[in-house]
């Protein structure tokens, strides 16, 4: 009777065990397909991206054994390559014609170095008719540049598929003719302003939500519900409506002739009106109204749970009422307003809609140029580079927030 | 709001009083916008000034006469009908995995479910541009529905997961007992009393799609035009009233989906004030 206990008790542990663990496959097999929804239309896409960085085909597709002879050769010795490269190169590069591959590589050099494309295309098209005794002689009779180092050590660095090029550049550094790496000249800079900026505005930004929307906040958490349900309306709206339509209504709140500008020349404040949009103030106004409620809602949240008792304690105990709230209330809510300003940068730095349409050419941040190299400038590599950046920034301050919320993470409103 | 007990003094009073008007010129600062942009949408005349000369409804018009915006209309309810559906579906079955207790690694599954709401729109606008246009993905409905969706999901996941959480499992565990099948109680017992979290899901996820532009702008050209992106052309090139008719109609649109978020928030707070 003992054994059978025995065997009993065990084929019920190994059914329970079999059952949990059922269940746990269950579990994974619900969670499946929107993993492998995502997996393919949203985590592929940005790895590829990612990846997309620090690739660059062109050459090394195009014009595949002068790339690979390229990569041995080495530019900081001063003297150009021997024979056998400008041959290499000349054979390639004929043979990349028929296919347009040349204009490819035109495009790909240009980017590099203005004036890239000129010179290849001119190459290409005279490689047949072109004389002289060397490959070196007939090239270099038509175009002198191919006596130059610095047009080889371009070329060499475009010949690897494998490149940390866009990520150089979007750091404004630049490789000069012998291949090392130094800054750009001050003027070319660019891509440093350009992130400096955009945390500078996001910053700004999320500091002015919490200034308004402390008050707020704390106003409405200490209202009874009967009111609050009431003026919560008036941030749940705004909350809830498009981005463009209040990008839009900002518009023609605060153009040259909009609706502000008309009420202050009629006031007799100014004569012409003020410049209140494209320009920073605009951006500024605009981003704050549209991320002023998510700063309310996540302080909001927080204040509800802080006891009003401390407070009532301290002015029991003889403080004055801003003593009170700033010994007794302020320090509770301390990990809300970190919560929230986090919040509100995160959002500010990905923006771009807003910016775009209410700012000034000094005003645009880092995702107006990501999404002008994919469309504008159609150099895709450096967008990828700049787009890895942004994201590396954003998840590494959402690590940040993940923490001060305590895990909680991204809430809704 | 402004009882004082007999010990505040006339500066705590000012103080409050002064406290209040702030908060209420925030708040106003918060509608002001929208206040002033509907009105000007029935100005008769094409200006974007006070006082105005005229009322007319002829902007409305030419927004619902217009075929361009009606074809932007019809767009971008497809897209948002189609991608709310896969991302509720998806989205639901998830929210039921990962509320398995005996789910491990949970935290970090949550955390790639939830990661599209994360990633800043224009990354996830160009990342899918690249890995869309050599399957024939851009310039069709298709591929901006499955971005739609890959957006909308972490909502779905995040509301219907805090629904769930406030589930109590033994009205499943007393529907298995008296016999019926795990699907008949998920349909029966499950999904009714999860439905409030289940539809706001939708919603966020059909708001997202609704006022969605970046991501239409690098997936669609001009047969799938949606209304953001006509909007936000129309506001680049020439701001004409009738943008501010149809910003007029989706803010509409939107108080209508607050509506129905609050109600569907106090049925359930209802219902488990009861349940306790």
């Amino acid at each position: 009777m003992g054994d059978a206990h025995v065997t009993g008790g065990r084929s019920l542990k190994s059914k329970l065990r079999r059952a949990e663990r059922m269940e746990q496959v269950k579990a994974y097999l619900l969670i499946l397909p929107l993993f492998a929804f995502l997996l393919i239309c949203f985590l592929l896409p940005i790895g590829a991206l990612l990846v997309k960085g620090f690739t660059d085909p062109t050459l090394s597709d195009e014009l595949p054994r002068a790339a690979a002879m390229l990569r041995e050769w080495e530019p900081a010795g001063g003297e150009v390559p021997d024979e056998e490269i400008f041959a290499t190169f000349a054979k390639d590069l004929a043979a990349s014609r028929p296919t347009d591959g040349a204009s490819r590589v035109a495009k790909r050099l240009n980017i590099d170095q203005p004036g890239m494309r000129t010179l290849i295309l001119k190459t290409a098209n005279k490689l047949d008719t072109v004389e002289g005794a060397t490959w070196r002689d007939k090239l270099v009779s038509i175009d002198s540049r191919w006596g130059a180092v610095a047009t080889w050590s371009t070329l060499k660095y475009a010949a690897s598929p494998w490149t940390l090029g866009y990520y150089i550049k979007a750091l404004d550094f630049t490789r000069d003719e012998r291949g090392e790496i130094v800054q750009q000249p001050e003027g070319q800079r660019l891509y440093r302003d350009v992130f400096v900026r955009t945390a500078v505005v996001s910053l700004s930004v999320s500091v002015i939500c919490l200034l308004l929307g402390y008050p707020v906040a704390y106003f409405l958490a200490a209202l009874p519900a009967r009111y609050s349900n009431l003026f919560m309306i008036m941030v749940l709206l705004p909350f809830w409506t498009s981005i463009l339509v209040r990008t839009t209504a900002w518009v023609v709140a605060l153009q040259s002739n909009g609706v502000i500008n008309a009420l202050l020349i009629r006031l007799g404040v100014t004569e012409d009106g003020f410049a209140l949009i494209y320009n920073r103030f605009g951006v500024l106004v605009a981003m704050t109204h549209i991320l002023l409620p998510y700063a309310i809602l996540s302080l909001y949240s927080v204040m509800k749970g802080v006891p009003v008792i401390y407070v009532k304690a301290a002015r029991s105990l003889g403080a004055g009422p801003i003593r009170a709230f700033f010994q007794a209330y302020f320090p509770q809510t301390l990990p809300g307003v970190a919560a929230a300003g986090m919040l509100t940068f995160i959002l500010a730095v990905g923006y771009y809609i807003t910016p775009a349409i209410v700012g000034g050419p000094s005003d645009q941040l880092a995702s107006y140029y990501i999404a002008n190299h994919v469309n504008t400038t159609l150099n895709w590599g450096l967008a990828s580079a700049l787009a890895s950046m942004l994201l590396v920034g954003v998840l590494l301050l959402y690590a940040v927030f993940v923490r001060l919320t305590g895990g909680r993470g991204a809430k809704l409103g | 709001m402004f009882e004082f007990p007999a010990y505040v003094s006339i500066w705590g009073k000012a103080g409050r009083i002064s406290f209040v008007a702030l908060s209420l010129a925030i708040l106003v600062f918060l509608l002001l916008p929208i206040l002033v942009v509907m009105p000007l949408s029935f100005n008769a005349e094409p200006y974007f000034t006070y006082p105005m000369s005229g009322w007319s409804t002829r902007w409305y018009e030419e927004f619902f006469g217009s075929e361009e915006w009606t074809l932007a209309l019809k767009n971008t309810l497809i897209v948002g009908f189609a991608s709310t559906t896969l991302a509720t579906v998806l989205g639901v079955l998830a929210s039921l995995g990962l509320m398995n207790p005996k789910l491990k690694g949970s935290v970090w599954i949550t955390g790639v479910l939830v990661s599209p709401m994360i990633v800043p729109v224009i990354i996830t606008a160009v990342g899918v541009y690249f890995a869309f246009s050599p399957l024939g993905l851009t310039s069709s409905l298709l591929g901006l529905t499955l971005a739609h969706a890959a957006l909308g999901v972490p909502f779905v996941v995040v509301t219907v997961t805090a629904t769930l959480a406030g589930f109590n499992e033994t009205l499943s565990r007393a529907g298995r007992s008296l016999g019926a099948s795990p699907m008949r109680v998920f349909w029966q017992i499950k999904l009714p009393i999860i439905f409030p979290g289940v539809v706001s899901g939708g919603l966020f996820a059909f708001a997202t799609s609704f006022d969605e532009v970046v991501v239409a702008l690098f997936l669609t050209s001009a047969d799938q035009r949606t209304v953001p992106r006509q909007m936000w052309s129309g506001i680049r090139e020439q701001l004409s009233p009738t943008i501010l008719a149809v910003a007029t109609v989706l803010v509409a649109l939107s108080t209508v989906l607050l509506v129905t978020l609050e109600l569907l928030r106090r049925r359930t707070e209802r219902l488990r004030g009861n349940a306790s």
